[in-house]
């Protein structure tokens, strides 16, 4: 432990390792990243408050595009220092920064990003004239082809760190050893020391900066893999905040210890019943599994399995009341395409009632012997990141669909290998709880529901990983890319989600608020959430005294 | 040389017949051993695993693999509600917190069904300045007598069932390897040679393998499965009998017995079979009985690191890891499991110290 | 002994080679770990196939095998899946001083503990000292190491708050992970040095001694404990070997940043390339260390060379 400097405040915060964890941030792919974010601005943010459906300037001051959604000129800020002296940020910086996260065929902004640029980097579309530097703080770009999510998704508080901007000075000077020396940004926050898996330190900068001067001034945010150990570190007054499963806040609370809460919910717990390829039929055979038989038949089984599941004592016995039920897989009333009627009617249509659920299993074609062994499922469970209560949620759910007379059979796997069943191969043939991001529809469209060109060779979909597919979900996601009118683009959202909500495509669970435990004489307040998770806005945490 | 060593036949016409007696009296010699073994030990044994893993449905009174989540982590039968009686604040005052509980989650616990407020009906929103009641720790509930996990599953009928999945588990690998260790140990003391020297080196490679990092790279890419567990004992453990068994040979091969048994025209098979392998069932017995103690033990740790026996089965390791983050506040979801494993690992070890005393003194140092 | 000894060497390559072809297959030929690198839902099939490329993942096994071979006989395990830019090789050895640290600690507390107590237990052989020794020996064997930890846990850091509960730090952070890493040593090592007192008390030399006159102490201490130790040299790989799979638990009980945690992650992150080396590294120590011993000990005792 370093020593607690004097009197200057310090901020230090003990989460779960992240499950990838690197130097060099185009190689951070889903969470990884994250611990970065203390000392990086994106061109544009989010706040905890109104989360993914509005989008605020950061370091772009403003931005314009063209109503078919393939120019763009964003215009950026002025006078915003980089770290350690590193002079000011201007465009060069913003090159730099989405030319490194295209340059190694492992980094996770690649093809997407390649995909409406055109180019390999921003360096080759200036070359060919489709992006022009108009002045240090201005530049233009044309796209390959329309994209309506580059302000608010690409350049945003992202899945990956596209455009999470460092220093062109620093990089022409250092190279890559700046991410192990200490690599400069902008944000509030600058690098001080970091041990890959163990911790990262920082400091606020020392100079006015441009949007805030954190009260903490010093910070260390650590990886502790054991839950029991990160809630010793704040009882024993090593750690000021922490992140522990729910089932341990009582322990903490019973301390003196206070639970702070997201403003909005950040991840959702959702079940997916593998194998409903209607799109690509790479090996799937339409009889071998009741709930992914086409027509009436699987509509029913999966109805039966929607009604099987007592969502109200999940919510209030698993995660504490912490969450609101979800209505229906990636939407939310906060986002595109919402339907008011999915919570409408979900008592009527979804709601807990394991008998009429044997009825509709009966009625689909599988009475069993006397209502007992129906058909056989196999339910997986992994421990997620952040959502350890799935292990829980797995096993409840197969208790749930043992009593309507399925038999279950649970599976503990690492989630990476039910990954390679369904995204590799299509091949995947169970029920298994995944986690759901809370973000914009087009984004988790893609990663859910979108199938893309299949490939003539494999016979499999381009588009990668598909967890449920119907050819209005490709056509609307598509349509989606290239729509910028908001009711024509809620419309497509909307037609989606009802018919992934009348089918029951899903069994979609809860959608959760994260949670920090605080030791409440050092931390006052601290509003997170949305996708930048516990680490995002950390700048404006307030100290108590 | 172990003590019930056959006596050697006085000629090859009445091997059979000695052969026979032999066998007769070993019998009449088990049954005085088994009345002279130890108490404590024995009933122990009795009382936490053979008991248990072949009564297992009869005693346990719930089904090991299913929980109530209406049941969460209650604590043993034997002890109390704790209650508690707080103020609802706006924000918790730091000084007083004990007291005080803040609004929101005032209103979460009410709903929860975890509190009422004093004074009002139930169910109904507290308001600032409402005393409110929270049963802080729940106590326990007759039908759970160590309590219960955090999915709501017994933790009594848990270990319970994890005694027959130990005994199991351990049983058959042990059979295996004794079985694989056995047959090669003979072969090797019995032919020496090549074979003896083929047999002696693969014990020699087995030995040099660290079972734990065997287990992790199976645990990896095969996921947690009980045959990881069978399979990583057995290439540890067969190599153990294989070497005591075949030193136990070379020292029965240079016996008259075995000699006259040759000049009388006995194939190796039937000499291997009869003569020599009856003759190391005490060495066997005594193995076996001193290694289950640390297979139960091995199994139990590959379990608690997810290399070993999967969710949702009752494995004991399993167990204990589940109740390692709890520790704080719920303690019996480790404590008990835990409890079980070392009686009756002790109990075995126990008994496997008395055997070997009484039927091969040789193996004091293994 | 100079031909045992080639011998011994050439036995023990061979073994490492066994290890190192059936890790690299088991981790080969069970899916292969793009899923666990490659982001959801952004990856193309391109983006796999690169990937693929990049790692060699596209060449035959037995290739990919000899490649790998040549690359960690010169202690390269290639670049860790999970942790972009990080060496296997350069991950195993930054962790390795922390687990070197608790095993010689554990160690110490089980010689410094287990060799007087087998010692005097053997001296006073049923006497009262000798069934406590003998109950300390049984405990020890059959309390199960991770258990005893969480329970240490529970009483020193949660309790009575005495203890840190985990993590890495001073020396009171090391106290309870290496009690609980001896503990098993300390019963392994007082079995031994009995056992084999007993032997040695046993002997004509002995008596001897005795006659002589050599004070009592002399002749347990000095001569008696010197010849005592060569039994359990032979038993030092059972040592070793609870060693290892004693440092992987204690590591996750307490979470201490050492190889047995790391190789404890790698199998949660499907992080073949760092398991590999972890396993290769680990059990060469663990194959030489037992050489060292087999040849130390045909040095001590000439006999047992030629069986």
């Amino acid at each position: 432990m370093p020593a607690m400097a004097d009197e200057d405040t310090y901020l230090h915060m003990a989460v779960t390792p992240l499950p990838q964890d690197t130097f060099f941030p185009w190689l951070a792919t889903s969470s990884g990243h994250l611990v970065f974010r203390p000392m990086w601005e994106n061109l544009t943010t989010i706040s905890p408050e109104t989360g993914v459906s509005t989008i605020l300037p950061q370091l772009a001051r403003e931005w314009d595009v063209s109503p078919d959604a393939s120019e763009y000129t964003f215009r950026l800020q002025e006078g915003v220092e980089m770290h350690h002296g590193w002079g000011e940020f201007t465009v060069k910086d913003v090159i730099l920064t989405v030319d490194q996260q295209m340059s190694d065929p492992l980094a996770g902004c690649k093809s997407p990003l390649k995909k409406f640029m055109g180019y390999d980097s921003m360096t080759e579309m200036i070359d060919a004239g489709k992006m022009e530097v108009i002045d240090d703080y201005t530049f233009k770009m044309t796209l390959a082809q329309p994209q309506v999510d580059v302000a608010d998704w690409w350049f945003n508080i992202l899945v990956i760190p596209c455009a999470a901007v460092r220093s062109a000075a620093q990089h022409a000077a250092e190279g890559d050893a700046m991410f192990e020396s200490g690599p400069a940004g902008t944000g509030a926050y600058q690098f001080v020391n970091r041990e890959l898996k163990e911790f990262t330190e920082y400091e606020a900068v020392p100079y006015d900066h441009w949007r805030v001067n954190p009260e903490f001034k010093r910070m260390r945010i650590s990886t502790t893999p054991e839950d029991l150990t990160r809630l010793a570190l704040l009882l024993t007054g090593e750690a000021n905040m922490v992140d522990v499963p729910k089932v341990l806040h009582q322990q903490a609370i019973d301390e003196g210890m206070e639970v702070f809460e997201s403003p909005l919910p950040t991840v959702g717990l959702t079940i997916i019943p593998f194998g409903q390829y209607y799109v690509s039929e790479a090996n799937w055979n339409p009889d071998s599994e009741p709930w992914a038989a086409p027509g009436e038949t699987g509509r029913l089984v999966r109805e039966a399995m929607n009604r099987a599941i007592n969502r109200e004592q999940i919510i209030n016995e698993l995660f504490k009341g912490r969450g609101e039920p979800m209505y229906n897989t990636i939407f939310h009333d906060t986002l595109e395409g919402w339907n008011p009627r999915w919570a409408e009617e979900f008592d009527e249509k979804y709601g807990y009632d394991p008998e009429r659920a044997k009825e509709l299993l009966d009625e689909a074609g599988f009475p069993g012997d006397n209502g007992q062994n129906r058909f056989f499922v196999e339910v997986w469970q992994s421990s997620l990141p952040g959502l350890p209560e799935t292990i829980e949620v797995a096993q409840t759910v197969a208790q749930s669909l043992e009593e309507i007379g399925i038999d279950v059979k649970l599976v503990e796997v690492e989630f990476a290998r039910a990954l390679d069943a369904f995204r590799d191969l299509h091949d995947a043939h169970f029920v298994l709880p995944v986690r759901q991001t809370i973000r914009q529809i087009n984004a988790n469209a893609r990663i859910y529901y979108y199938t893309g060109p299949t490939n003539p060779e494999t016979g499999l979909p381009n588009g990668g990983v598909a967890y449920i597919e119907h050819q209005i979900y490709d056509d609307n996601y598509e349509a989606l890319l290239r729509e910028t009118d908001p009711a024509e683009r809620n419309r497509l959202a909307q037609e989606m989600g009802d018919h992934i909500y009348d089918n029951y495509r899903t069994i979609p669970i809860v959608n959760l608020r994260s949670t920090l435990l605080v030791n409440p004489e050092e931390v006052l307040e601290y509003k997170f959430g949305s996708l930048t998770g516990v680490f995002g806005h950390l700048e404006y945490a307030k100290a108590a005294q | 040389m172990a003590i019930t060593t056959a006596p050697a036949p006085a000629s090859p016409a009445t091997e059979e017949a000695a052969a026979r007696t032999g066998a007769l009296s070993r019998i009449r010699h088990w049954i005085g051993e088994i009345r002279r073994l130890p108490l404590f030990p024995v009933t122990m044994l009795l009382v936490f695993l053979l008991i248990p893993a072949v009564f297992a449905e009869l005693i346990a009174p719930h089904n090991p693999r299913r929980g109530d989540l209406d049941d969460r982590l209650v604590p043993p039968a034997w002890s109390d509600d704790v209650v508690s009686v707080r103020t609802v604040v706006e924000r918790v005052n730091r000084d007083n917190r004990q007291n005080e509980i803040k609004l929101s989650d005032a209103e979460r616990t009410v709903r929860i069904g975890d509190a009422t407020v004093v004074g009002k009906a139930a169910g109904d929103a507290p308001a600032l300045g409402d005393q409110i009641q929270i049963v802080v720790k729940p106590g326990g509930q007759a039908k759970y007598l160590l309590g219960t996990d955090k999915n709501g599953m017994d933790i009594f009928s848990r270990i319970v069932h994890g005694a027959r999945l130990a005994l199991v588990v351990s049983m058959m690998a042990i059979f295996v390897s004794g079985l694989i260790g056995t047959v090669l140990g003979i072969l090797a003391g019995y032919f020496g040679g090549w074979v003896d020297t083929l047999v002696m080196r693969l014990v020699d490679m087995s030995l040099s393998i660290s079972l734990i990092l065997v287990a992790l790279v199976l645990a990896a890419t095969l996921g947690p499965r009980i045959e990881n567990v069978l399979i990583v004992v057995c290439l540890f453990l067969w190599s153990r009998y294989a070497r005591l068994i075949r030193g136990e040979t070379l020292a029965l091969k240079t016996q008259d017995f075995i000699s006259r048994a040759k000049v009388a025209g006995s194939s190796e098979i039937r000499i291997m079979l009869r003569h020599i392998f009856p003759n190391l069932v005490n060495t066997i017995i005594v193995l076996a009985t001193l290694q289950l103690g640390f297979v139960i033990l091995l199994e139990a740790g590959l379990s608690f690191l997810g290399a070993g026996i999967p969710r949702p089965n009752p494995a004991w390791g399993v167990m204990v890891a589940d109740g390692r983050e709890l520790i704080i506040d719920s303690w019996w979801v480790s404590f008990f499991p835990g409890l079980g494993i070392l009686f009756t690992v002790l109990s075995v070890n126990l008994l496997g110290d008395w055997l070997r005393d009484r039927l091969d003194p040789k193996q004091r140092n293994v | 002994m100079q031909r045992f000894i080639i011998f011994r060497v050439g036995q023990a390559i061979i073994a490492v080679l066994l290890v190192s072809i059936i890790v690299f297959m088991l981790s080969n030929i069970t899916g292969d770990p793009t899923s666990v690198m490659l982001p959801m839902g952004e990856a193309t099939p391109e983006d796999i196939a690169a990937l693929k490329a990049k790692w060699g993942l596209d060449r035959p096994l037995h290739m990919r095998y000899l490649v790998f071979l040549g690359n960690a006989v010169r202690g390269d395990f290639g670049e860790s899946y999970a942790f972009g830019g990080q060496t296997a090789m350069g991950m195993v050895m930054d962790r390795f001083p922390a687990t070197l640290q608790l095993g010689g600690l554990a160690m110490l507390i089980a010689v410094v503990l287990g060799v007087p107590l087998g010692v005097i237990t053997a001296a006073k052989k049923d006497g009262w000292l000798d069934y406590q020794g003998k109950a300390v020996a049984f405990l020890g064997q059959s309390v199960p190491s991770f258990w005893l930890g969480i329970m240490l846990l529970w009483l020193f850091a949660v309790q009575l708050g005495w203890l840190p509960s985990s993590g890495k730090g001073g020396l009171s952070h090391m106290i309870m992970p290496a009690f609980t890493l001896g503990f098993f040593q300390v019963a392994a090592l007082l079995r031994l040095i009995r056992s084999s007192m007993l032997d040695v008390l046993d002997t004509e030399f002995v008596k001897l001694a005795r006659i002589k006159g050599v004070p009592e102490w002399k002749v347990v201490w000095k001569h008696c404990l010197r010849n005592a130790f060569i039994a359990p040299l032979t038993y030092f790989a059972i040592i070793i070997g609870g060693l290892f799979t004693g440092t992987v638990i204690v590591e996750t009980v307490f979470s201490w940043p050492g190889v047995g945690q790391l190789a404890v992650g790698a199998v949660r992150g499907r992080d073949f390339q760092v398991l590999q080396a972890v396993v290769i590294i680990g059990s060469s120590i663990y194959i030489f260390a037992n050489l060292i011993v087999d040849i130390l000990y045909a040095y001590l005792d000439p006999r047992i060379r030629y069986t």
